[in-house]
């Protein structure tokens, strides 16, 4: 008997709750879609171990922000719930005064939570798993490899815990209800108004005052974070957070009052066809739902940041990936990145004289067919610190930050010599420099440091090293001298090969050396091959077996000859492993957040429609025709829903600038164009739920008013 | 009937605003039919004041409704200021409402939204009039029917008396013909209803409105200047009022009344 009265609740309930089932159906499918990622990739064929170590961690992170995730899909679910609820207290009200008992009246309501709860679960589930299919050849692309054996697979421990994630969700949502309807008195159950409904308005100068604060308060959280350039989490950093959290409540309470006083004071404007009635409207609702506006502004500016911030990373780490891989392997040989090494290297430095050619050649047999050329950069510290060219240059500080500045000017000079930078050069096919006795060049491919290095490479400008007056050679070179994952050259000097010679008479060891190698084959057959010279030529100590697969594990890391390897191949690999994290990261986070907010604005905006009905037929009485009214109720539809999105986008375009300013643009990445898509794409989603939102509001009021009449 | 011809004999003179004209109303369909109103013949002109009374369920309020065109009659026909209402079409009956009527509600219909001013200005706005103009007339009306002390304050703040009287002002703000009046005093207590009554008899008497008032209350009925009483959907006297006192004139109503209430078995 209650389950049947519970069952055509729903049922008649079908158009209030269709836009939030859907949204939970949604909800539930993105959650475990991305939980079963993991599952998926069994399908794939052989995965390098970086690409299974991005797997990892992208695992790892889902786990991590499925919480985040469940959480605001557990808001949506409770606030719909307990707002559908409220909306049918006289049908409570009527059940209670026909004496159902209150534990009757309970138990229909968990019914109804559980057939909808089960329901959604059900669908969404199924949906979960035709995405999850579709996500895991999206998957196999981003990481390039392919999936040549396809199995229909499903996860139950993606499923296990979706069903757990949202069941707790559910059974709070009911309690939630229940006891709603078992405090409220039946009175009020049964009173036309809700209780709290703010239908006029009440403060208004102080609703303007504090209009005027909120925007001063926001205007501080947007000053406060410019100072702190999202670099770390200091002080500035709490306290934009926390004045823009209460800059927004503050906007939300305060701009109805506001845009009322503005408006009844300029007659003109106001005093035409209905647009009092709209106004009013639109301020009433705001007032009321405040907070809840608040919190989807807050939520929106997460999501559109975190989809922002997401696809800048996304250009910084794999956008440039073609330009810093050009070298097909560096090896790295450098004492400073040991804490207390074995000083035997030093022999085994002078054995070779240096030559890390010589010392890996002779270790290995092959060496001539998997290398086609090499050329070795040792770096060479000078004597002298960076200070000494800053000091020559005029307008430093417009450059660069103080900060920065004072930092690079305690950093000492190392350099290179003319004839191996050229060598170097070579490889990759770029043009190198034509030193004089006494000139010194700069190279340079970090986008932030561009202007500093134009200005130090001038020709009066002068750098002494090892004795030897040396003068800028006029224009700035821009070639990578390895491969890494970033551009990494930072104003490095190169000199003529007597200066090294002179250096050199002090000093033994450089600072750091490069070794730059270009395959015969492709990379991927040149990679294993250098792998296993690697292995052969220093070898791991003690017998020891490798970790893994990967080439930084095959030989015993020592300060010469080889401290690091970084191959173009697995940068590359990296590069797309890190491309397919941040992705689905932000798709997954962002989306969700997205969805549910708009399905909250939607089902308000829904309900309140609904609660007006009997305006909206005034007004029809009044001689107000069809399309005056739905006019109005298009504007209405329009502001409510674009009110927060507004506020979310000026608080995201503020994060955005600043972190675009300290970050993206010191390092030449420009991801307005993938920024642009995604925001797009969020607007478009948006735009979906209003549209659908004003259609069924508009045939909701229709047929209310073209019923009859009121009488 | 005679009044027909009185009509088109005085045609020039004391022109009839509203004439019915063998109206009739029928709810529902096969098997159960409801006859609301049967062959209504009535005829009022400008600058009456016009009382129907009739007991619950006589169909006066859909009488009302029909010559309001919130609901359509059925049968015969409406004509208004020369304008056949019946044969309106939709688009035009709200611009017609909006034009030529004006609404006292018995729960005075006003948005709970907006402010008394707004209220009483929203029958100005809907026309299109100048913003200027609006805050001017509205003020003054406020001032003529005593509700300025209102006007800043929302509808739920207001006692039903003031609410009834901003309504008032609002049927009248917009020089409307007609103005159609269903159990105004329905909904308050006897002293906001003679405040209320004296009000609608001033935009009578002093700004020349046209009133059509639908009421059970005999003491309303009696500030009007002709009394129609309805029972079963039909007509069945015309009570006018001359130069009468007020209180002989609500004797004779209440004489008809009882006939009507004692006459349960007389059809």
């Amino acid at each position: 008997m209650l389950v049947k009265l519970a069952l055509r609740n729903v049922k008649r309930a079908g158009r209030d709750y269709a836009i939030y089932f859907i949204t939970v159906v949604l909800g539930v499918a993105l959650f475990y879609a991305f939980n079963a990622i993991k599952s998926q990739t069994v399908l794939f064929d052989a995965m390098s171990a970086d690409s299974a170590r991005m797997l990892d961690l992208l695992t790892l992170l889902i786990r991590m922000f499925s919480i985040v995730v469940a959480c605001v899909l557990g808001f949506l679910v409770v606030y719909a719930n307990r707002f559908l609820i409220r909306r049918r207290r006289r049908e409570f009200g009527t059940y209670l005064l026909l004496g159902m008992s209150a534990g009757r009246v309970s138990r229909v309501l968990l019914c109804e939570t559980i057939l909808v709860g089960l329901a959604s679960l059900v669908v969404g589930l199924a949906l979960g798993i035709a995405m999850s299919q579709g996500l895991s050849f999206a998957t196999a692309a981003l990481m390039g490899t392919t999936m040549t054996k396809y199995r229909f697979i499903v996860s139950p421990d993606a499923i296990g815990l979706t069903v757990l994630c949202f069941v707790v969700v559910f059974m709070v949502s009911a309690l939630v209800d229940v006891i709603y309807i078992r405090r409220c008195k039946l009175i009020t159950l049964l009173s036309a108004r809700e209780a709290n409904e703010h239908v006029g308005m009440v403060h208004v100068p102080l609703r303007v005052v504090g209009f005027v604060v909120a925007i001063v308060i926001l205007g501080c959280a947007y000053w406060q974070l410019s100072i702190n350039g999202l670099q770390q989490a200091d002080v500035h950093f709490w306290a934009a957070t926390v004045l823009m959290i209460i800059g927004t409540f503050l906007f939300f309470w305060s701009v109805a009052g506001f845009v009322i006083f503005a408006l009844t004071h300029a007659k003109g404007v106001y005093l035409k066809g209905i647009r009092m009635f709209t106004v009013r409207q639109i301020a009433s609702k705001v007032n009321t739902a405040f907070v809840s506006m608040s919190v989807v502004c807050v939520m929106l500016f997460f999501a559109l940041t975190t989809a922002s911030v997401g696809m800048g990373l996304l250009e910084l780490f794999a956008g440039n990936i073609e330009q810093t891989t050009r070298y097909d392997a560096s090896i790295v040989a450098s004492a400073e990145l040991f804490y207390k090494p074995d000083p035997s290297w030093q022999d085994t430095y002078r054995e070779f004289n240096g030559d890390i050619e010589a010392c890996l050649s002779s270790r290995a047999d092959n060496w001539d067919s998997v290398v086609r050329k090499s050329a070795q950069t040792d770096f060479w510290p000078a004597g002298v610190n960076y200070q000494e060219l800053l000091d020559q240059i005029q307008g430093a500080e417009a450059m660069k930050d103080a900060q920065t500045l004072a930092s690079m000017g305690k950093t000492e000079i190392k350099v290179i010599s003319e004839s191996q930078y050229n060598a170097c050069c070579e490889l990759i096919g770029e043009t190198g420099v034509q030193l004089a006795a006494n000139q010194f060049a700069i190279d340079n491919t970090i986008v932030g440091y561009d202007d500093l290095g134009k200005a130090m490479s001038k020709n009066d400008v002068s750098l002494e090293i090892a004795g030897i007056m040396l003068y800028g050679y006029g224009s700035l070179q821009c070639v990578p001298l390895d491969t890494t994952a970033m551009s990494d050259v930072a104003l490095q000097i190169i000199v003529p090969d007597e200066v090294v010679t002179s250096l050199r008479e002090h000093t033994e060891f450089p600072a750091y050396t490069h070794f730059n190698i270009m395959y015969n084959g492709d990379r991927t057959q040149g990679d294993s091959a250098l792998s296993k010279i690697l292995a052969k030529a220093v070898p791991l100590k003690d017998g020891k077996t490798p970790l893994t697969d990967g080439i930084e594990d095959q030989f015993q890391r020592t300060p010469w000859p080889v401290t690091n390897v970084y191959t173009g191949h697995a940068m590359a690999e990296q590069a797309s492993g890190l491309k397919m994290v941040i992705t689905f990261l932000a798709l997954y986070i962002g989306f969700v957040m997205l969805v549910a907010t708009a399905a909250v604005l939607a089902i308000q905006q829904l309900s309140e429609t609904a609660d007006s009905l009997q305006r909206y037929r005034r007004l029809s009485d009044l001689g107000c025709d069809m399309k005056q009214i739905l006019g109005s109720l298009r504007i209405q539809t329009i502001v409510y829903f674009c009110a927060p999105l507004v506020l979310a986008a000026s608080h995201t375009i503020c994060a955005v600038s600043v972190v675009s300013a300290t970050l993206f643009a010191e390092l030449g990445v420009n991801p307005s164009g993938l920024i642009g898509i995604s925001a797009f794409t969020i607007v478009a989603i948006y735009a979906v739920y209003l549209i659908v939102t004003y259609q069924l509001s508009k045939s909701i009021v229709r047929s209310s008013v073209c019923q009859g009449s009121v009488l | 009937m005679s009044e027909k011809m009185a009509v088109t004999a005085v045609a020039g003179s004391s022109a009839a605003l509203l004439e019915l004209s063998h109206v009739g109303k029928i709810y529902g369909g096969k098997g159960v039919i409801t006859t609301a109103l049967d062959d209504v013949s009535l005829t009022v002109h400008k600058g009456e004041f016009v009382a129907i009374m009739g007991p619950s369920g006589s169909g006066k309020s859909t009488l009302l409704n029909c010559v309001s065109t919130i609901d359509s009659a059925t049968s015969g026909t409406i004509t208004l200021g020369g304008r056949d209402i019946t044969r309106l079409r939709r688009a035009e009956l709200a611009n017609f409402r909006r034009d030529e009527l004006g609404f006292i509600f018995q729960d005075s219909n006003l948005l709970d939204t907006l402010t008394g001013f707004e209220n009483i200005a929203l029958a100005l706005t809907l026309k299109g009039e100048h913003p200027h103009q609006i805050e001017q007339s509205v003020n003054e009306l406020a001032r003529v029917l005593g509700v300025e002390e209102v006007l800043q304050k929302y509808p739920q703040q207001m006692s039903g008396g003031q609410r009834q009287r901003v309504a008032a002002a609002r049927a009248i703000v917009g020089n409307p013909k007609l103005i159609l009046a269903d159990e105004p005093t329905g909904a308050l207590d006897s002293k906001s209803s003679a405040v209320l009554l004296e009000v609608l008899e001033s935009m009578n008497t002093r700004m020349g409105a046209t009133i059509l008032m639908v009421t059970h209350d005999a003491f309303a009925a009696s500030y009007s200047t002709r009394t129609v009483f309805v029972r079963d959907g039909r007509l069945f006297n015309d009570l006018s009022r001359g130069d009468t006192p007020r209180k002989e004139y609500y004797q004779r109503i209440m004489e008809v009344m009882a006939f009507l209430g004692g006459d349960l078995d007389a059809r």
